[in-house]
């Protein structure tokens, strides 16, 4: 099957200076977009005629450090046209000395979740998020252990916790002697 | 001796700690602490074939309060293990912890950030079960051992001078 250009073409036209990299992989079609640009974009996607991805299949985060690009982060949004059943995936850049992009909840609600997720594994920010808290990990933890740079026996964080020791058993003898006793409490 | 010769077969002397040990063996509730694949097999170990309440375990409880043995069954992330801590502190005493499997008692596979590397690092264990996961003979034995070290406890004595559980044939093959 030809991997559909339209989509690329009408990326172009709505906003040529957003399109970084178009990527084709056996008939898979990958375009990167600028961050400025690519809440927009999505949106018209959602509801351009031609196009109509009105399903958010699945958003996700990767960490390309190692991959030697201009940016570190690419925030991964797998679309799906039911009107015309065809896929595809839309990459933001983000970059790492400043990860930040604008969510798409207001596009599809069920971005929410998963853009908490991403939030709390690599750190990336969604501008816009209604509620942008940690959903995996506890709420007191530090890091984002998702990036490349996160050892991955952590930071000590599996190590920090109180140690609890066996209770020692009541003393029945002292129990008994204080009953004895007048209760000099009263 | 001297009470059941003179009122007959329906008395019998003992020492007060035989007794308490005696009911303490012999009726531990079991918390189900299962995160994991182990507590598949801590649930075979409970249902027909293998039939925990043989040894007067038959009390599953669900709350804390209202158990004194504590089986924690799979690999405790450090979201849980907070959560782990204060079950153990709402358990009555005496108590005791049985680590089930290697994620429990070691971190098993997942030497990672995420996963507590051994709950005897932050809890007091009694018996360890090894196993990825342990059949149900394995956990069984754990228990009986565990009972046979509360057999040995001086319930009014300190915690210290308890014997260390005696060694069972599964422990003596690994050692």
């Amino acid at each position: 099957m030809e991997p559909a250009t339209d989509i690329e073409q009408g990326l172009r036209r709505a906003a040529p200076e957003a399109v970084l990299d178009v990527h084709r992989f056996r008939d898979q079609l990958t375009i990167t977009l600028r961050r400025e640009h690519a809440k927009r974009l999505l949106g018209f996607m959602r509801d351009d005629a031609g196009l109509r991805f009105a399903f958010l299949s699945d958003l996700s985060g990767v960490d390309v450090v190692e991959l030697g690009r201009a940016w570190r982060f690419e925030v991964v949004y797998h679309l799906v046209s039911f009107d015309h059943n065809r896929r595809v995936r839309i990459k933001t850049a983000v970059p790492g000395d400043d990860p930040w992009t604008d969510s798409v909840v207001d596009l599809w609600k069920g971005a929410i979740w998963q853009e908490r997720e991403v939030f709390d594994l690599l750190g990336v920010g969604f501008r816009g998020h209604p509620d942008l808290r940690r959903i995996l990990l506890p709420d007191d933890f530090a890091d984002h252990p998702l990036r490349r740079d996160y050892p991955l026996r952590g930071k000590g964080e599996r190590e920090n916790f109180p140690v609890l020791g066996k209770p020692r058993p009541r003393d029945f003898v002292p129990l008994f002697a204080a009953a004895k006793e007048p209760n000099a409490g009263h | 001796m001297g009470l059941e010769s003179e009122f007959g077969q329906f008395f019998l002397t003992t020492k007060l700690g035989d007794l308490i040990n005696w009911g303490r063996t012999n009726s531990l509730w079991p918390y189900p602490f299962g995160t994991a694949c182990c507590a598949i097999e801590l649930m075979a170990t409970l249902a027909a074939k293998y039939d925990l309440s043989r040894f007067g375990m038959e009390v599953i409880r669900f709350s804390p309060r209202q158990s004194d043995v504590l089986i924690v069954a799979g690999r405790v992330p450090i979201k849980l293990m907070p959560v782990l801590q204060r079950i153990y502190q709402q358990m009555p005493e005496p108590k005791w912890i049985v680590s089930m499997g290697a994620c429990a008692s070691t971190g098993g596979e997942f030497n990672t950030y995420a996963v507590v590397q051994g709950i005897d690092r932050f809890l007091p264990v009694d018996v360890y079960v090894p196993g990825c996961p342990p059949r149900p003979e394995t956990l069984i034995t754990a228990l009986m051992m565990l009972q046979k070290r509360i057999d040995g406890e001086n319930p009014f004595g300190p915690a210290d001078s308890r014997p260390p559980a005696e060694i069972g044939p599964l422990a003596q093959s690994h050692a």
